[in-house]
Order: C-alpha cells, then structure tokens, then sequence
C-alpha cells in the first residue's frame, strides 16, 4: 500500500495502518532526534513522542504533503523544546561511547583519540549554532533533505535556507579553523 | 556580468550541495582558479563538509513500535493532548475547591442552627465569640479595641 493509502487507512482508525507508517517512517525520524539530541535515550523518547503526536491527530489528520515533513516538524520541535530544557537544567551529556564515525579497528589510540576531539570540536560547534541555522544543516548534511523540502518543515523559503546554510557554514568554518588544514 | 567575490563566496555553500547550475558552476570555478582567496575558502568549506562526516550516525534500536505501543496502551494519557491537560488540571482542582467551599458553607449554614441577626454578628458567630468585645486582659487586641473606642466616641466596657 502506498503512503496515500496507508494515512487513509490510519485515518479510518485501522491500527495495524498506523503501525506500518511507524515502522516505514521511525528510522529516519530516530535519526533526526539523534542528529539533534546526540544521546540514544533522549533520541527514542523523543521519536516515541512524535509517533504518539500523530496517532492523537487520528482522523484529524489534514497535512498537505508529504508524511514526513509533518513528522520531522513535529520533531524539530521536540528536540529544540529538549535542548532548551537541558540548558535550563545546565544539563551535561555524557558523550555516547559509541565508535568513532569512519574508524578502523587498526587505528593507534593516538589516533582513535584525536578523531574523538575533532569529533567532540565538531558536535559543539554544530551545538552552538543558532537553532534555524542548526536545524537547516541536519536536515541538509544529514537527512539529505532537498533545499525544498527544508522549507517546507521549516516553514520558510528556499532563499531562507540557502541563506542559514551559508550562515551556518560560515560560522563552523570560524569556529573549526584550528581543525582546517 | 562577471561575480565578484562576495558573490562567489556566497555561493560556495551552494556549491557544497551540488544546487548551483552548471553554468553557474563552471563560473565560479574558474573564478576559484585564480582567485586564492576564494580558492582557499573553497578548501576550507570542503573541510568543513569532511569534518560534518565525522559525527556518528546511530542506528535506531529494532521492536521500537512494539515499544511505542506498549508506551501507548500504558499511557492512556499519551493519546491525550497535552496542552488541553495543562488547561483542564487546574480547571478541575478550582472546581473541586469551589465545590468544597459551597458544600462546606452549606452545611456550616445547616448546622449551626441559629441565623446572624446582623452581618456583624455572623463574623463574629464565625470566630466562636459572643461578640468583637470578649478580648483577653492586657491583650493587644483589648488595647486596640479601648482606642478605636476612645477615637470614635464608643463605650468599651474594659477599661
């Protein structure tokens, strides 16, 4: 069944429906939360919560366009409210101690540990841009979103994200200039 | 009209996600040539976008709708709206206060038996006293009582 089909069917209350949309959409969703939140618990809790925001829509459910772009709004929002909450509480992450992106089991520890700092450089820089500017960036680096349809979760145009984009850009390659070669 | 390099500069970020046409592209990369200050911004850029590559992915864990429904069959709140319960919470806890003030004034009413003959003399039925007159010996409250009594010409019984 496609997508049109299966928001008819969740629509009409069937759950089995609404169970599918969740198991074709939950991955990406996990991967935004995650891109945002940088910890797995945080990153499940908030999927969770946009799943149960959508299943609350039920028959309600009205949104033009494609499913996905009401789901990544819907977490944008979430994760944003979560990251404020935590500057609120002076909340600490414990970086996940998961490997390294692209590291090699024959990697030296000196190695090993200086792509952990860059990693670690990198996440703050990324943390530290403005919300718009940060939220532009994953969607684009990460969820390889078309400038298009960043504007459409993001409620803007095409000339704004291709403007925050540079911005963002701008700024990392300011704050990452001891990193650059 | 050739791009300066501001312009350039600018669209060096859409160059990073292959959004520039092909013209366009050509352009800026012949500009990128012999211009060493965009060229090394261009480099850096490029970096940047490496350095973007380094943050870990995390796959997401497996049974996660099996998780979500259980959430959703323990939660029977999680299907409610939550701004609706920010504003229906309070609601409820004013109406259960004003509930317990009308019920508790009734029957305050029902069994004191007696009715105030004068709005003064419920006040005074509802602190337990005879009347604002009973005070204490060398209490504040006697004092108080003689010199608002001196002040407006009444006749307090204690001296």
């Amino acid at each position: 069944m496609d997508e049109s089909g299966l928001i008819g069917c969740f629509r009409n209350g069937d759950p089995e429906a609404f169970r599918e949309i969740v198991d074709i959409q939950y991955p990406q969703v996990y991967r935004l939360c995650y891109r945002f939140l940088g910890n797995r618990e945080d990153a499940e809790e908030i999927c969770q919560d946009v799943f149960i925001r959508l299943h609350r829509t039920g028959s309600s459910y009205r949104q033009e366009g494609k499913l996905f772009t009401f789901l990544y709004k819907v977490a944008v929002r979430l994760c944003l409210n979560r990251i404020r909450d935590r500057k609120r509480r002076n909340w600490t992450s414990l970086e996940d101690a998961g490997p390294i992106a692209g590291s090699l089991v024959s990697d030296s520890p000196d190695n090993l540990l200086e792509q952990k700092e860059k990693e670690l450089a990198v996440r703050k820089a990324v943390d530290q841009l403005p919300e718009a500017q940060r939220t532009a960036l994953i969607l684009r680096r990460y969820q390889e979103l078309s400038y298009s349809e960043i504007a459409e979760v993001m409620d803007c145009s095409e000339a704004s994200v291709e403007s925050m984009l540079f911005r963002a850009r701008q700024t990392l390659r300011k704050k990452l200039k001891s990193l650059l070669v | 009209m050739q791009m300066k390099c501001k312009d350039i500069k600018y669209r060096l970020s859409a160059l990073v996600d292959g959004r520039v046409a092909p013209g366009e592209a050509a352009e800026i990369e012949g500009h990128l040539r012999v211009c060493p200050d965009c060229g090394a911004e261009w480099r850096e850029m490029r970096q940047v976008a490496d350095l973007l590559g380094l943050l870990p992915d995390a796959a997401p864990e497996p049974f996660f709708a099996t998780r979500l429904m259980a959430r959703l069959r323990q939660e029977p709140s999680a299907g409610r709206h939550p701004r609706m319960r920010k504003i229906l919470v309070p609601l409820y806890m004013v109406s259960a206060l004003a509930v317990g003030f009308f019920i508790g004034s009734l029957s305050g009413s029902l069994f004191n038996g007696t009715q105030a003959a004068s709005p003064e003399d419920a006040v005074a039925q509802s602190f337990y006293l005879e009347s604002f007159e009973d005070f204490p010996e060398a209490s504040m409250s006697e004092a108080y009582f003689t010199l608002a009594s001196d002040m407006t010409g009444g006749e307090g019984e204690n001296p």
